[in-house]
């Protein structure tokens, strides 16, 4: 086994393989829904009723801070931390199927 | 972990590769355009903004990749690189704040103004004054142009780092296959591309990562180094930035925060309110998305750079010298990738991943570049123009904005003046414009007036005293000048008023569709309904 290849990172890449397909499947759905709305011609003008931002991203922020002060308090953290970029890449692809339930 | 792991030469790594890995990157984004344009295309309203029809979920893929500059993506890295987890912290946690910052100023916009499509019109309507609209446009061609540059730069220089490629070459040939690609869809192309690319610098990145962690003996081994490191006497990565006794592993240094931190946030907070790029996207996704989008962008952007900022770690690790890597913190990860003795395969994956942050930023800013000319030049200078030469002049201002940017870069000339007029016209505007959109009492006086003086004050401050006081300087003057003029000329603005605002394309349709009988026909004002 090749030195770049050990536990983590292996989990990493069998991760990151499933988190794309999941991004590339809803893609693809995403884009034929887009081609279909595009078609109806129909103007969809509802407003943002989505309310209550700011707790979200204060939250958001203070998360994202407190990730990085833990990268300085253990190596685990470090191996851990691009896993979430898979899950920011997995969460995109199931946004695409979700989407239209959050109308 | 010691500085023998480093490889002396990437003999495997050919030009030749490069330019490949750039065209096919390339050709793939022509595929996805040449779709979009067939089924996505046929006014320069679809071409510009979407048709207003973007989703969520490519609202948001297009957001964190536009916001994802090829520079940021090897930043986050040089960073930690040259201050530790502090640097990273600085870099990362206003970034993703920057993006969420937009949502009240985007919300109360779209619903108010629900057919504006650029923040020039908004100023345009909202004072009736030449000079402000001006000011903002020059500020929204500026600010793209420098974009488009800046992330050529990037490409040139990861091109040059990994493959030893002439940077010029680079920059030219990045330049032409974005063009060629960007001419066709417009925003719906960027938008594409732009999520698809956001697979690249998520989940390969990742993996990316965490291969090379384990390339290089695995996180404890690089935590151990980095710890190390900090209690080496004469650590450093060149004279004047050490490492010894400093905290690399914790985010307090004050000094990370007085010299590039605090300052940093400020730009990251103008690059955003005060950017066409995102502006375009407020009017362009869907109404009932716009603060989802940009909320979950923010929010998901959060781990790209984290990620890719742990690079940085192994290059204290290694004690890579500055001079090693060419002098240029930013070429860290690159260098490390390509110097650690991983399968090529992987060294062209991580190549990717720039290459695709850096294509879905300019072609973001082409886009954005087309919103501008159509809706604050071309129309304004020519009311009664029709819908084909709109539509010329949307596509020829994306070839446009390139070619110069590019011609900028290839010259050689120095663009520190541009990047300077570029940073004191958005840090300047950046309290005026959220004031002319949240609080009704500001007037024109006070938003020129603010943004002019800021500049002539704060700048000289900027040169005199170093960024941090310029920055605050140029803030607190223009949130002064703008409070003071509301007290000396009291007046209240009628946001109500921005609803009667008439749809840029929808009339230059209605014309052309009654000269000719061609487009696709548009409600010219349903746009209130999202009240």
């Amino acid at each position: 086994m090749p030195a770049y290849i050990n536990g983590i990172s292996l989990l990493a890449i069998l991760c990151a393989v499933a988190a794309a397909v999941l991004f590339l499947s809803g893609y693809i759905k995403g884009f034929s829904s887009s081609i279909d709305d595009f078609e109806t011609s129909r103007e969809d003008a509802r407003g943002d009723t989505a309310t209550g931002f700011a707790w979200p991203v204060c939250l958001a922020v203070v998360g994202a801070g407190a990730l990085i002060a833990l990268l300085g308090a253990s190596p685990a953290v470090i191996a851990a931390a691009p896993f979430l970029s898979i899950v920011s890449a997995a969460v995109i692809g199931a946004l695409f199927y979700i989407e239209r339930r959050l109308d | 972990m010691n500085q023998a792991m480093l490889l002396t030469d990437t003999n495997e790594l050919t030009p030749l590769m490069g330019f490949g890995l750039m065209v096919a990157l390339g050709a793939f984004m022509l595929l996805i355009a040449l779709i979009v344009k067939r089924r996505l295309v046929r006014t320069t309203r679809d071409f510009v903004a979407s048709g207003q029809r973007i989703g969520l979920a490519f609202g948001t893929g297009s957001l964190i990749s536009v916001w994802t500059w090829a520079m940021a993506v090897m930043m986050s890295s040089a960073m930690t690189y040259r201050w530790g987890l502090s640097g990273l912290f600085w870099f990362v946690v206003p970034n993703g704040l920057a993006i969420m910052l937009v949502i009240p100023f985007a919300r109360y916009l779209r619903s108010h103004m629900p057919r504006g499509y650029t923040i020039s019109k908004f100023v345009d309507h909202r004072f009736r004054s030449g000079v402000s609209s001006a000011i903002v446009t020059l500020t929204m061609v500026f600010g793209i142009l420098l974009e488009i540059m800046i992330n050529l730069k990037g490409t040139s220089v990861v091109m040059s780092t990994v493959f030893n490629i002439d940077w010029r070459t680079a920059t030219f040939f990045a330049i032409v296959i974005i063009l060629v690609y960007s001419f066709f869809g417009g925003l719906w192309t960027s938008v594409m591309t732009g999520t698809f690319n956001t697979l690249m610098i998520t989940a390969a990145a990742a993996a990316i990562v965490s291969i090379v962690y384990a390339q290089v003996g695995g996180a404890g081994a690089v935590f151990d180094a980095v710890a190390q490191v900090a209690a080496s006497a004469g650590a450093g990565l060149a004279p004047g930035m050490e490492w010894s006794g400093k905290d690399l592993l914790g985010v307090t240094r004050w000094d990370t925060a007085a010299e590039f931190g605090i300052t940093l946030a400020f730009g990251l907070f103008a690059a955003t309110v005060a950017d066409q790029i995102f502006w375009q996207k407020v009017w362009s996704i869907k109404s009932r998305h716009v603060g989802r989008s940009f909320f979950l962008a923010g929010l998901l952007f959060y781990p790209i750079p984290i990620t890719l900022g742990l690079l940085g770690l192994i290059g204290i690790g290694l004690q890579v010298p500055l001079a090693q890597i060419g002098g240029d913190l930013a070429a860290i990860g690159p260098y490390l990738v390509s110097h650690i003795g991983l399968p090529t395969a992987i060294v062209l994956l991580y190549v990717l991943v720039i290459l695709a942050a850096c294509y879905s930023t300019i072609d973001g800013g082409a886009a954005a570049m087309a919103s501008v000319v159509t809706v604050d030049i071309v129309k304004k200078v020519r009311p009664a123009a029709t819908e084909r030469t709109l539509f010329v002049f949307a596509k020829a201002s994306i070839l446009v904005s390139g070619i110069v940017a590019a011609v900028i870069i290839l010259s050689g000339v120095d663009f520190t003046s541009l990047v300077l007029t570029t940073y004191a016209l958005k840090t300047a505007i950046l309290i005026p414009l959220t004031l002319a959109i949240m609080w009704p009492r500001t007037n024109s006086i006070g938003f020129v007036g603010g943004i002019v003086l800021a500049i002539l004050i704060g700048m000289p401050i900027r040169q005199i005293h170093g960024e941090l006081a310029g920055t605050l300087s140029i803030l607190a003057i223009s949130a002064s000048v703008v409070w003071l003029a509301a007290i000396l000329k009291p007046q209240r603005f009628d946001m109500r008023s921005l609803l009667h605002i008439g749809d840029t394309f929808a009339e230059t349709e209605a014309l052309s569709a009654a000269g000719a009988g061609g487009a696709r026909p548009v409600p010219a004002q349903s746009g209130s309904a999202s009240l």
